[in-house]
């Protein structure tokens, strides 16, 4: 029984990714790939948290159809990027590039943890240079007394 | 006790300079996406308008216009149209539009019932136009320079208090110019 879910539901899965390719056909390989490729990196602007991949806004089909079309027409990965960050700008790229607008996006939290740990270690050495504090006999009489009438 | 009060005061800093980031981030409209396209050539278009005509990008240089991107099916720019009459009328600067995914008879039809504030309409059925300019929702409205240049891209409905303290001063900037 068990065995015959997963079966299905990797039919199903199966039947999914085939509707997609039925949509948009390739006749070489090296352009579907680029095309299955290209899609999931590109940020519908509509419902922008979704790909051109999965989002079904009017705009992201046709800018799925636009894609298609060029890889078609055999343009490279790096021009219709091109193509389209010109156009709509970095923020169709849901990786944003590196670049020195986003240094600080990129880098900035491995400066603050560097911070933050050299911080901690700062605190962790002074706090080892804190002589431990040496009780004399008197003292050390007071204070068991005085734990003793606390309990 | 200097150097402890600066070690204190680093991370509040840092802190509260987060705090102002991301309190600015919460009144960002994040649908609001400024066109990658200004300072920029408008890129290279051959169109056709509701009328049937030829017209393409080189056609639209040597003076400063706005190109409104629009569609019949599109319940904001309803709203904003009289206010693109009101623009026309004043004959400050001459208003393209662009047809975004429309059919021509609505099209016509909806110029012909509210007016028509257009010099000419370009006509894109399939909004490959509208990728071509980076266009991703109706209405927006591009303010192109002399040299077709891109100098502003104006998204969602142009008010009137949009058109008297930004659009207007812009266009008359860039008509001033050589």
């Amino acid at each position: 029984m068990r065995l015959l879910l997963i079966a299905l539901l990797l039919l199903t899965n199966v039947c999914f990714a085939q509707s997609q390719h039925d949509l948009y056909p390739f006749n070489d390989a090296k352009q579907q790939a680029l095309f299955d490729k290209i899609l999931p990196n590109l940020r519908c602007l509509v419902c922008q948290n979704e790909s051109l991949m999965e989002s079904n806004a009017p705009l992201a089909q046709d800018l799925r159809g636009d894609v298609y079309r060029q890889v078609k027409s055999g343009k490279s990965e790096h021009d219709i990027m091109q193509y389209l960050t010109t156009r709509y700008g970095d923020f169709i790229l849901f990786k944003p590039r590196v670049d020195s607008k986003t240094y600080i996006l990129w880098f900035g939290p491995f400066v603050l943890l560097g911070f933050g740990l050299v911080l901690v270690i700062f605190i962790a050495l002074r706090r080892k240079s804190i002589k431990p504090i040496v009780l004399s006999k008197e003292q050390q009489q007071r204070a068991e007394k005085l734990l003793r009438e606390a309990s | 006790m200097k150097k402890r009060l600066a070690v204190t005061l680093v991370p509040l800093l840092i802190f509260l300079v987060l705090i102002g980031l991301f309190f600015r981030g919460l009144h960002l409209n994040p649908h609001k996406i400024p066109s990658a396209l200004i300072g920029k050539q408008v890129p290279e278009f051959t169109a056709e308008t509701l009328s049937e005509k030829r017209i393409t990008n080189r056609d639209l240089l040597g003076h400063v216009y706005l190109l409104n991107v629009w569609a019949s099916w599109c319940l904001t720019c309803r709203a904003e149209h009289p206010e693109l009459m009101a623009i026309a009328k004043t004959h400050v600067v001459p208003i393209y539009g662009l047809d975004y995914k429309d059919k021509r008879d609505t099209a016509k039809d909806w110029l012909q019932t509210f007016g028509n504030p257009y010099k000419a309409v370009l006509f894109d059925p399939k909004g490959q136009l509208g990728i071509n300019l980076g266009v991703y929702g109706v209405p927006e409205t591009f303010v192109i320079d002399k040299k077709g240049v891109v100098r502003d891209k104006f998204i969602g409905e142009i008010q009137a208090d949009d058109w008297h303290e930004h659009l207007e001063p812009l266009v008359k900037k860039l008509q001033a110019k050589k």
